[in-house]
């Protein structure tokens, strides 16, 4: 899901970082009122899972690559507002080490995975958690946070054909499907069974773990 | 776990290691070395941002030239630099680029460059127009390699700061150019723990082959990786737990300062700053203008 430099048209780059100014600012600014500094080791803790897990990437022909994000897992542990920052310092230090994903693109890169993903993943699994239990809600959470993420990714590049010539040349009736079906078919059931794992085991080994403070809208104390 | 997949493990490990923990260049007394981070930092941004805006291949090549220039200014050597540059160019980017050289991809009729196939009738599948041939055509090369000059390029950008740049001089620019501290932060942190977390990971890998008799069947191995994964969670849950206790112990308080000095930049910093900006805006208005 990382997009390349080059793949996104200059003004996509900038609305996509625009759009994620504010959304930094909040989280940052929640991080700063709720994690005392003793979460500030967790979250450090957890961007370098994230980061691990995002190594483990393969390609997607007309697409970009498909690959676990643990946005989901972390929003599941400390929110997603912390999940925001998690996935970001990973991005970031994926971008500027590996050329795995683009520094002009980072703004897009992290809307869909840092953003979109772990909020999507953590309403999900809030909602099915009381119903079918945390192991099952965590999978399913996994595996639908990731799709979103894939088609937002998809339609980022997709629309670049109409508005943005000489950058990504795959128009949304191939990006969409080439996205779709490597996240459904692969990352997400992927995304799904380790989420689910760690979920499992956190249950049966570490409960508490489960039931730490949020970083989460409207959730207050 | 196969051999294969044994194997290309410790070398991914170790590729990893090698590439974001070597600060080898960083302390040579180069060209880029010399220049003053937060210079050299947002000069670089420039760089990857004007190479974005270039259409042209020629211009892409002028600023791929130009990288190799301060590469080699910088004592780096090329078959050093080259080799790190392109090696996951083509899994990440050649994959994604190389189904549009042939036409059954591409939105308009090409010029064809090599016919594959010739199936004498118009085939119509979902999602693509309707072709009769599977061709590689002119456009869709052309295409393909100039996307691949510009990915290259904005590479080899990011990896040439990050050699001449030590990691800690990033970070004290990050906080001079007024990033949130806690984001210099955690980047730091996450930065060491992502060393630590690999050595676990092959720790805890080669304990468990070194424990394993036979084959294991596929769902063993799954339940085994899932263990692995929780336990790697949970040894760094607790190690956060310990890392807290021990910063506090040495009078962490939310803040935190860098070994280094923060030193100002120069006349020469500032020269080349200039450089830069003259060379991108040159550039973009020569293609512009061609």
């Amino acid at each position: 899901m990382h997009i390349p430099d080059g793949y996104l048209g200059p003004a996509t780059c900038a609305v996509m970082f625009a759009v994620m100014i504010p959304v930094w600012y909040f989280a940052f600014k929640r991080a700063g009122e709720k994690l005392g500094p003793k979460e500030v080791p967790m979250l450090a803790v957890l961007s370098a899972v994230s980061f691990l897990v995002m190594m483990f990437n393969w390609p997607v022909p007309d697409g970009t690559t498909a690959h676990m994000v643990g946005g989901t897992l972390i929003a599941i542990i400390l929110g997603p507002w912390a999940a925001v920052i998690a996935v970001t310092v990973a991005l970031v230090i994926q971008a500027f080490f590996f050329g795995d994903g683009g520094i002009t693109a980072l703004g897009a890169n992290c809307f869909n995975m840092a953003f979109v993903l772990p909020f999507a993943g953590y309403y999900i699994y809030r909602a099915l958690e009381g119903r079918m239990g945390k192991i099952a809600s965590s999978a399913i959470a996994a595996y639908i946070a990731i799709n979103i993420a894939a088609i937002f990714a998809a339609i980022e590049f997709g629309v670049q054909p109409y508005i943005a010539p000489g950058y990504c040349p795959y128009g949304l009736n191939l990006s969409i499907p080439a996205m779709s079906l490597a996240h459904l078919a692969t990352a997400g059931p992927v995304a799904a069974v380790v989420t689910a794992a760690v979920v499992g085991y956190l249950e049966k080994s570490r409960p508490d773990l489960l039931e730490l403070k949020k970083i989460a809208p409207g959730v207050t104390e | 776990m196969s051999k294969f997949a044994d194997k290309t493990l410790v070398e991914i490990v170790n590729y990893i290691k090698d590439a974001v923990f070597s600060e080898r260049y960083a302390t040579f007394e180069g060209f880029l070395q010399r220049i003053d981070p937060k210079v050299k930092f947002v000069s670089f941004m420039i760089l990857i941002v004007a190479t974005i805006f270039a259409h042209s291949v020629y211009i892409i090549l002028l600023f791929f030239s130009a990288s190799l220039i301060l590469a080699a200014l910088s004592r780096i050597p090329l078959r050093f630099y080259i080799p790190r540059v392109l090696i996951f160019i083509p899994i990440f980017t050649g994959i994604v680029a190389l189904p549009y050289i042939f036409n059954i991809f591409q939105p308009y009729e090409g010029t064809p460059l090599i016919v594959i196939h010739d199936f004498q009738r118009v085939i119509e599948l979902p999602l693509l127009r309707p072709f009769s041939r599977i061709e590689i055509t002119r456009e869709g090369v052309f295409w393909a390699s100039t996307f691949l000059a510009r990915v290259t390029t904005a590479v080899s950008y990011a990896i040439l700061l990050m050699l001449t740049t030590r990691w800690s001089d990033i970070l004290n620019t990050l906080s001079a150019l007024r990033f949130p501290k806690i984001f210099v932060l955690i980047l730091g942190m996450a930065y060491r723990y992502i060393f630590l977390l690999l050595d676990t990971i092959v720790k805890m890998l080669f304990s468990r082959k070194s424990r394993a008799v036979g084959k294991e069947s596929s769902v063993s191995s799954w339940r085994l990786n899932a263990g692995i994964i929780g336990a790697l969670f949970l040894k760094s849950y607790d190690m956060s737990g310990n890392i807290y206790l021990a910063m506090l112990s040495r009078g962490f308080n939310g803040d935190f300062s860098h070994l280094h000095a923060d030193s100002d930049p120069v006349m020469k910093d500032y020269l080349f700053l200039t450089m830069v900006i003259v060379f991108c805006i040159s550039s973009l208005v020569v293609e512009v203008m061609a």
